[in-house]
């Protein structure tokens, strides 16, 4: 049965790929709904909640926090933020860009922190460790 | 094939799985798609060439030793746990699905679900880790993802099989 190697695809490849797309629009459409009006920017500093920011639409605000290895720097716009300056080596945190919405993350690992959107429903003791 | 070179081609499919899994953390995959821990997932190719010309029982244990050795290498008991479950995770979808390769699927939709199940368990385990719901924000994006690696890892396992076919390095099943 293996010698008829042919790089044509299965249906059952389409369905696997129709799954996958189905499930990631799923979680998203899930995530989307727990999004509420009011939101909070909240920065972890190893493992531990070193501000939290109620998020407007006026809001503006630069947060400069030393890390474990560096100092770090958060800028708040609106109801969004992101890492403007970190000085580590892989700048992924950076990268990330701007997080908005409830549940959305931005870590930087070599200075332990993490910024994080949450909503006035969510409880906010649940985290307590960075992991890449 | 008798049980020495048996061992011995484990061992060199482990060393080589090791290495792949090492030498793809410096791709910086990451600042294409800015997700913490993505990767290009090439050291499952070793572990889906291990299922289609050994046994399921060597591949686990192939498996299990590059992700304990990855993890003592350059890594932590978390991701020793991350690895670890996606790892079964993808192994066993592969293993189930093989039985209709070629009828149903090929080795593109193959790689893709494993690749697929390989997030499910990373996220999974750090729910459990994390003690959170949080970090299923990443997984709508690392799905999407793993079709493209799918389809990457799916090529590669595609020639290679060809090739080592005909070299008779192992007997096939």
């Amino acid at each position: 049965m293996r010698d008829k190697t042919k790089l044509l695809l299965r249906w059952g490849d389409f369905l696997i790929f129709f799954v996958i797309i189905a499930a990631a629009c799923g979680i998203w459409i899930h995530l989307a709904l727990l999004q509420t009006d009011q939101t909070y920017g909240e920065i972890w500093l190893d493992g531990e909640l070193y501000q939290q920011i109620k998020l407007g639409n006026h809001t503006k605000q630069t947060i400069q926090l030393q890390g474990k290895a560096a100092e770090v720097t958060i800028e708040v716009d609106g109801r969004q933020m992101r890492f403007v300056e970190s000085e580590c080596p892989d700048h992924t945190c950076e990268n990330t860009g701007w997080v908005s919405r409830v549940g959305q993350t931005a870590v930087c690992l070599p200075n332990r922190v993490m910024t994080k959107i949450t909503g006035n429903t969510n409880d906010t003791d649940a985290v307590d460790m960075i992991v890449q | 094939m008798n049980n020495t070179k048996r061992i011995a081609l484990c061992g060199m499919l482990t060393a080589l799985a090791l290495a792949l899994s090492l030498a793809e953390r410096m791709i910086p995959l990451e600042l294409l798609i800015p997700i913490p821990g993505i990767k290009l997932g090439l050291a499952n190719v070793v572990t889906m060439f291990a299922l289609l010309f050994l046994t399921p029982k060597e591949a686990y244990s192939i498996l299990f030793c590059r992700v304990v050795l990855a993890s003592l290498f350059a890594g932590s008991v978390t991701q020793f746990l991350f690895s670890l479950f996606g790892g079964m995770m993808a192994l066993t979808t592969t293993w189930l699905l093989l039985h209709k390769y070629n009828q149903w699927f090929s080795f593109y939709g193959i790689s893709a679900a494993s690749a697929t199940m390989h997030n499910f368990g990373q996220i999974l385990a750090a729910m459990l880790v994390m003690q959170t719901a949080d970090v299923i924000a990443y997984l709508p994006l690392l799905l999407v993802s793993s079709i493209p690696v799918g389809f990457l890892t799916g090529a590669i396992l595609d020639v290679l099989q060809k090739h080592m076919k005909h070299l008779h390095l192992v007997e096939r099943k």
